[in-house]
């Protein structure tokens, strides 16, 4: 559900900052001329036939004040706030963090924060011979246990990829070993043409 | 694990197998090797009250069958995770064994809060007895 309104929240957000952009961009080029024709404010507002508008909404607040309104306005209004409060949960509330589920029995379930468990095993990786820096990324599966854990070691072009693929590899197994459901994919990496390592 | 005693005095009754499953729980638990501390998230929640106590690092919710579960929020060094579950739920199950409450003990899960880095060797200078372990650089707990 929170998926749902975050994506929703997001879809009317870009809607509404796209609309708001067109708009400005309406007005400045409209804004280019004076009087009342062309490219110019008086000409927009007759494009968009605002002052029809202004009396429509005239008319709609006038009966607001006085209460004739009927039933339908109030449900409109009351779908409208309960709308608007849907998608501020969804802008405001920011989903339960996926946790790495190492084991699930009738025992009880092991799992593991997906945060600390990235910085762990970046910290294991970057003690590894010849790596210089680390970028990991621990991505739990949606659903059910383990998942994967993709482990970039930067190194210099000086060192073997073979020697630095085992060492990280070595120096993880202290962190995830037995976990038959936790795949660990190692990629030495040179950082490309250009990259210093220290 | 830090116990708050009530705020005016708590009546004479026992504390109910709930206090007392989440008591053992965590206080086992903290004395397996690898486990640092009970986790403590900043907004509260991860603990069991009841009893005029609060037992911070457990949750022990009631399970159909009059059994409870148990679940655990620790703070781990950096070790592998699953065996260190599994002696962690050892070492529960034998004090809850010899408390006599076994028949009430229900599942018990284990997640790892967070991960603190492994005791300094011999060689490196020893940090303040008084400091806890320090975490990874740039972790903040949510």
């Amino acid at each position: 559900m929170i998926y749902l309104l975050r994506a929703l929240s997001h879809l009317v957000a870009f809607v509404l900052l796209t609309a708001l952009a067109l708009a400005g961009l309406a007005a400045a080029l409209f804004s280019i001329g004076s009087g009342s024709e062309g490219l110019s404010l008086p000409s927009l507002a007759n494009l968009l036939r605002l002052s029809g508008l202004e009396q429509a909404v005239g008319t709609f607040l006038g009966g607001l004040e006085g209460g004739s309104l009927r039933n339908e306005t109030l449900l409109f209004g009351a779908l409208a706030v309960l709308v608007s409060l849907l998608l501020l949960v969804g802008v405001l509330r920011s989903p339960a963090e996926r946790t790495m589920v190492l084991a699930n029995s009738r025992a009880g379930r092991i799992a593991a924060r997906r945060r600390p468990l990235g910085q762990a095993v970046a910290a294991l990786a970057s003690r590894a011979r010849g790596v210089a820096a680390t970028k990991v990324r621990v991505k739990p599966k949606r659903r059910g246990l383990g998942g994967r854990i993709d482990v970039a070691a930067m190194h210099s072009r000086r060192a073997d990829p073979k020697e630095v693929d085992a060492g990280v590899t070595e120096s993880l197994k202290s962190l995830v070993d037995e976990s038959r459901r936790l795949k660990v994919r190692t990629r030495p990496d040179t950082g490309g043409a250009g990259a210093r390592t220290e | 694990m830090r116990e708050n005693p009530p705020q005016a005095p708590a009546a004479e009754a026992p504390p109910s197998d709930r206090v007392l499953l989440a008591r053992l729980a965590i206080e086992s638990a903290l004395k397996v090797d690898g486990v640092v501390d009970p986790h403590l998230p900043p907004v509260g929640g991860h603990s069991t009250r009841g009893a005029g106590v609060h037992v911070e690092g457990v949750t022990v919710n009631a399970s159909p069958g009059g059994i409870y579960d148990v679940g655990l929020h620790l703070v781990a060094r950096v070790v592998p995770l699953p065996a260190l579950a599994e002696r962690v739920r050892d070492r529960v199950e034998g004090a809850v064994r010899r408390a006599g409450l076994a028949e009430r003990l229900g599942p018990i899960s284990v997640r790892f809060e967070d991960l603190v880095e492994p005791r300094p060797s011999p060689v490196e200078p020893p940090e303040p007895a008084s400091s806890p372990p320090a975490p990874f650089p740039g972790h903040r707990s949510p």
